[in-house]
């Protein structure tokens, strides 16, 4: 497999403080190297906060690193002109997680749908629609749904309208950031799902971002795991990520759902509803347990 | 034994025409120190149903029907004053949102003060001492600088556990607990069920905790209620639903949850 996309020492500072007053700039990324090779799926994983997003951000082309660059195909994509700049756009899709904000109220899944393709082809906008039904039937909506309105369709079925829209410029891979994480259970396994035989269809390349190691096992060929700004770690697996005792890994792991109830769960054994604690009791016994 | 909180035959409908039910007779029970967890797909009615006891509906939603008792008293017809005096103090909330939930343009201590202004108690000492000690009672007691923070200056993690000492400041007999964790990353989540746990214990308070992720109530849960179009479909013992699941919803359910955590089995992640 060779490289497709391939982030290089990447570097991101973002600038605190207001109008008035300048603060020390917040250094997000430091020197960041990420590969993703051709039909790849590759799981970032990491705490809130430690840089996924802006990661994905940048490999998207939204945003620009302060330091060092991401090559597409070999070739540095910050460098290329509009032309080459736009092909990677449009081989580059992304799926966000808040899919009330990714689409616009006001325009039809239809519309929604066909935006990237009148941008990247040309198409005219009927042309453009109609291409849309097909795609929405392959994520598993209905063709007749391009005519509805995103207020008409549940959290689920507007993110597989969304996904149908990165689909739809026939993209080499596409971002997925935490693109299950607002799904209630039964929708996030069948969008899960969706995206599995997706992936295996079209042989997309994947950057699958999400905090849920659930989410990410079984889904990835590669899992990279990050914290303090750089990648600590990538391995084949989650198990192999486990396996290489990082603090940070050791912490989600330690903070994902348990699958059973727990057995040894104290039981209320009072009747009645006990005085409240006065306020400095609560304080000396919540210092104590803490 | 009876129970800190009844619902009875509960329903709730929109407003506007055409009038749509949306809760369809719920009743449940939560009992002093022990948690009970509705979990259930988006729109099956869990939040509703738990916004009902504070009298916190939304707009465009009334309640129809149903009897609400609080230590034996009625809920449902109390008056509005009296219920204000409850909210907050005996029966305190947490939200899904922390963002939305403070004012980005007050301080986190001011927010404490309001509420501690709203239930009567006065002077600085007193208001004082009471901040420390809930800011202590969710692991901030290292951290004066908190006080004088801006909302968006926290982390979502942190402003959850801001918003459970407010919670927890007036020790409440019930807490509510409404997704209070779904937009937080699994590591802050666990830190904040660990802090509601913890608080329930030495409380012996009741927590009614709405939830759509098994895992939670698998951690959390004494008893389980499945919520599906707005009805209870199944209700037990944690362990009991979880090892037989009788309804076709709550096998569906089980089984997304299990398909996901047997993903992470299959890779034999040992902690």
């Amino acid at each position: 497999m060779t490289s497709l996309i391939s982030a290089r020492e990447v570097h991101r500072r973002y600038r605190r403080g207001g109008f008035f007053r300048k603060a020390e700039p917040l250094h997000v990324l430091r020197g960041v190297d990420l590969e993703i090779r051709e039909g790849e799926a590759v799981g970032l994983v990491g705490r809130s906060g430690c840089g996924k997003s802006t990661l994905g951000r940048i490999v998207l082309g939204l945003e620009r690193p302060d330091e060092g660059t991401v090559l597409y195909d070999g070739r540095d994509v910050f460098a290329a002109d509009g032309e080459r700049f736009k092909e990677y756009r449009r081989n580059v899709q992304v799926v966000f997680q808040n899919v009330q904000g990714a689409v616009n109220p006001r325009m039809t899944a239809g519309e929604i749908v066909a935006e990237p393709l009148r941008n990247f082809l040309g198409l005219s906008k009927k042309e453009a629609v109609e291409r849309s039904r097909p795609l929405l039937e392959q994520v598993g909506l209905h063709g007749s749904d391009a005519d509805k309105f995103p207020a008409h369709f549940s959290g689920g079925e507007l993110q597989r309208v969304c996904i149908a829209r990165a689909l739809a410029p026939e993209p080499k891979a596409v971002v997925f950031d935490e693109a299950v994480s607002s799904l209630d259970m039964l929708v996030q396994a069948r969008v899960l799902d969706l995206i599995r035989k997706i992936r295996d269809e079209r042989g997309l390349a994947c950057l699958f971002i999400s905090h849920d190691l659930r989410v990410v096992a079984g889904l990835c060929d590669e899992v990279a795991l990050m914290a303090d700004g750089v990648i600590a770690a990538r391995e084949r697996s989650v198990a192999a990520l486990a396996a290489s005792g990082h603090p940070a890994i050791k912490r989600l792991l330690e903070s994902v759902p348990p699958s059973r109830p727990l057995h040894c769960r104290e039981r209320a054994t009072t009747d009645g509803e006990p005085e409240p604690l006065p306020v400095h009791v609560a304080a000396g016994v919540s210092q104590a347990a803490m | 034994m009876s129970a800190l909180l009844e619902v009875r035959d509960l329903r709730v409908e929109t407003v506007a025409a055409p009038v749509k039910e949306l809760v369809r007779g719920v009743s449940f029970d939560v009992r002093a120190g022990e948690t009970t967890c509705i979990v259930g797909a988006s729109g099956s009615g869990k939040s509703l149903s738990c916004l009902s006891v504070p009298g916190l509906l939304p707009q465009g939603v009334r309640r129809t029907g149903g009897e609400i008792f609080f230590r034996g008293e009625r809920l449902d017809d109390a008056a509005p004053e009296a219920l204000t005096r409850l909210r907050g103090s005996a029966v305190s909330m947490v939200m899904q949102s922390p963002m939305s939930c403070f004012d980005p343009i007050f301080s986190i201590e001011s927010h404490f003060r309001e509420t501690l202004r709203a239930h009567g108690v006065r002077g600085r000492r007193a208001m004082d001492e009471r901040i420390t000690a809930a800011l202590a009672e969710v692991g901030f007691e290292d951290d004066p600088a908190i006080r004088h923070a801006y909302p968006f200056q926290l982390s979502g993690g942190m402003l959850q556990r801001t918003m459970l000492a407010i919670a927890l400041m007036l020790d409440p007999e019930l807490l509510i607990a409404d997704e209070a964790t779904s937009d937080l990353d699994t590591v802050a989540q666990a830190r904040v069920l660990d802090l509601i746990d913890a608080a329930r214990r030495r409380r012996k308070m009741g927590v009614l905790l709405v939830t759509h992720d098994f895992g939670v109530a698998a951690r959390m849960a004494d008893r389980l209620m499945v919520m599906d179009g707005g009805t209870v479909v199944e209700r037990g013992q944690v362990e009991d639903l979880f090892a037989d699941p009788s309804h076709e919803c709550t096998k569906a359910l089980l089984a997304a949850h299990g398909k996901l955590c047997a993903r992470m089995r299959e890779e034999e992640c040992a902690v």
